[in-house]
């Protein structure tokens, strides 16, 4: 009942935080010339002059009106679903329509990512502090420190580089082999694919039986999710290891150990299982962080999620588009946050709810 | 209405200089002190070595004018070996990069760049952090819950996006691209002061300085702030090394200024990345390592700073 009345709070503390949101955006899009905002609406094969149309337009966008007023506008079409039009040269229409295809990609990448870093992170977090100052200690802490120091694009274009010499056979861009796709009933599209049912290519290749597909999907997720997961690995590390120190020292450790028990079940049952509530925290923010961090390693591994349709903007002057990515990318943070909120709340009995 | 007494009065004057003095030479042996703390950690003096070397690359820099050194090569523009990596240009120890610059050259120019707009950006956005976080959290009430909106509202935007939207509607130049990279920089500088003067104000020196008849503007910069610092130029340490990565991936992304060779650490990988990253390694691989160095150096010394600063762990 107080989980679900903390619930109920947190959801209404949502409220200011999507207000600010959506009111730097939309500060943002009115930051630039009307002309700049309603150029799509502008026909120049149309019998009506320019002015006319751009008049036509202020109008129905509702630019002539105050600013207050332009902002409950935005704030409704925002609710109605209505995001703008996209026009990339990797997808051209509705906003929300893009959103649905470049979306899964992001989050399988993401998903990856985090498994990776999960995986990998809390074995060495567990030595690094059981070896405490001693090698293995020493070794974990400088793949930790880099991991902060090394950009990301850079990470992701050196191994490209390594993967062409050494592993020729590991793709070095894009999802899935280009060609590989066509004929296949349940993906709709090429480059920019719409997979059925789920639209997570690797799911839906496995759900299928389509072992091909997913084979070449799984191996060509390799290169951008090490990338990744060596970005926030260190975080995780530093997590992990603070918190097995911390719970070393702690009293109920030292009863276990003067009760003779094995030194594996002390690790595990004892410290880790303390250690790893912090973590889940990590967990839940690195995987928002990764998908800050996806931009740039989407651009270079021509990955086709969200953050490279930010980028692919950038270059095409799409403000509709950087807006909406900004948007869609603020949103799954306050989602992520919120969620990781509740699940720490939920396993740690001293928060007070 | 003080300063009107002592000016009549030569005495207390000589006094006030004594005591101006003395308050001068201990907090010269306060850096002293902070200085050999730091230089007794073999990590930290590296970080520190990284960063001083950097920043006299930096101001080196500034003094050799772009067209002396980074001369191009139209003849002869695509990139070549440093000598040593196997048939490679003679004589250069980073090889050239497009269009026949050399690469060596190009770097020492884009540190000085790199190095001075995340300085920028840091350094306003403490310095702006510091103001808006002592007030809020000495004067509290409907400033200090603006303040933790605000910034509540800036954490849940991922930070390189919403720099790419201000950046793309700002304009392209460097200038621009620093001013959105600052109105995102000074909320957790903000949050961290005023975390702190939240503890400091509750001293009882502070409650004495009252006491005493000081003003708020007095107690605020005189006793309050001085106190809360230590974090703070730890995280400007740390912080550095983010921006300067930040500044180089927005360039790299697409925010280049238009027209021209521009050496900047992340326009350098960009350049070499179009060229064909794996013909030409070393055009990527050298002004990368010139961030990674340097945010490896800044992390050293911002984790040295922060035992250092420590005043549990300072004696």
């Amino acid at each position: 009942m107080r989980l679900a009345l903390f619930i109920v709070r947190r959801l209404l503390l949502l409220i200011p935080t999507l207000l600010g949101v959506t009111l730097i955006t939309f500060v943002l899009s009115r930051a630039v010339p009307v002309d700049q905002l309603v150029a799509i609406y502008i026909n120049p094969h149309s019998p009506l002059p320019r002015d006319q149309q751009i008049a036509a337009a202020v109008r129905l966008l509702h630019l002539d009106e105050p600013l207050p007023v332009q902002y409950v506008y935005y704030l409704s079409s925002l609710l109605h679903g209505d995001w703008g039009f996209t026009n990339t040269n990797l997808f051209a229409g509705a906003v929300t329509d893009a959103v649905v295809l470049f979306f899964p990609p992001t989050v399988e990448l993401a998903i990856a990512a985090t498994l990776l870093a999960t995986i990998i992170g809390i074995p060495l977090g567990t030595i690094s502090a059981i070896r405490k100052d001693r090698l293995p200690d020493h070794v974990t802490r400088v793949v930790a420190f880099t991991g902060y120091s090394v950009p990301l694009f850079w990470l992701a274009l050196l191994l490209q580089i390594l993967a062409v010499q050494y592993i020729p056979s590991l793709p070095i861009q894009g999802q899935v082999t280009p060609g590989i796709l066509s004929g296949r009933s349940w993906v709709v599209g090429s480059g920019v694919f719409d997979s059925q049912p789920t639209h997570f290519l690797i799911l839906d290749a496995a759900l299928n039986g389509d072992w091909e597909v997913l084979r070449d999907a799984l191996w060509h997720i390799v290169l951008p999710a090490l990338t990744l997961t060596y970005g926030v690995l260190g975080g995780i590390l530093r997590m992990v290891r603070s918190g097995m120190v911390d719970a070393m020292n702690q009293e109920y450790v030292k009863t276990a150990w003067s009760k003779g028990l094995p030194e594996g079940v002390i690790i595990r049952k004892h410290i880790r299982r303390n250690a790893l509530l912090p973590v889940t925290t990590v967990v839940g923010l690195l995987f928002a962080g990764l998908l800050g961090g996806v931009v740039l390693v989407e651009d270079v591994f021509i990955w086709n999620g969200i953050g490279r349709w930010a980028t692919v903007a950038i270059i095409s002057h799409d403000l509709a588009t950087i807006l909406a990515t900004t948007l869609i990318f603020a949103l799954f943070l306050v989602l992520v946050n919120l969620v990781v909120d509740i699940i720490y709340a939920y396993l740690d009995p001293r928060i007070t709810l | 209405m003080s300063s009107e007494v002592v000016t009549h009065r030569p005495e207390l004057r000589k006094s006030v200089a004594a005591e101006l003095r003395r308050g001068l030479r201990r907090r010269l042996d306060e850096y002293r002190l902070t200085v050999r703390l730091l230089l007794q950690r073999p990590l930290a003096a590296a970080g520190l070595l990284i960063t001083l070397a950097y920043v006299g690359i930096a101001v080196a820099a500034s003094f050799l004018p772009d067209r002396d050194i980074l001369q191009t090569d139209f003849a002869n523009p695509f990139p070549e070996a440093p000598w040593w990596w196997g048939a490679g240009r003679p004589g250069s120890w980073f090889g050239t990069t497009y269009p026949g610059i050399d690469l060596g050259m190009a770097i020492f120019k884009a540190i000085r760049i790199d190095l001075y707009y995340s300085a920028l950006v840091v350094l306003g956005g403490a310095l702006i952090g510091i103001l808006v976080g002592l007030v809020a959290g000495y004067k509290g009430s409907f400033f200090d819950e603006a303040l933790m909106r605000t910034t509540d509202v800036t954490y849940s935007i991922p930070f390189l996006v919403f720099a790419i939207a201000v950046a793309f509607v700002l304009g392209r130049d460097f200038t621009t691209l620093n001013l959105a990279l600052l109105i995102l920089w000074w909320p957790p500088y903000a949050r961290l002061v005023r975390a702190q003067v939240l503890s400091v104000k509750e001293n009882k020196f502070v409650e004495a300085a009252r006491a005493a008849g000081a003003s708020d503007t007095r107690i605020m910069f005189r006793h309050v702030l001085p106190n809360t610092l230590a974090p703070v130029f730890v995280q400007v340490s740390l912080d550095l090394g983010v921006v300067i990565q930040i500044f180089a991936a927005l360039i790299f992304v697409g925010f280049a200024p238009q027209g021209g060779f521009v050496p900047e650490l992340g326009a350098l990988i960009f350049y070499g990345y179009q060229q064909g990253a794996a013909s030409y390694p070393w055009t990527i691989l050298f002004p990368g390592l010139a961030l990674v160095v340097f945010a490896v150096g800044v992390n050293l010394l911002g984790d040295g700073l922060r035992d250092v600063l420590d005043p549990r762990l300072r004696r």
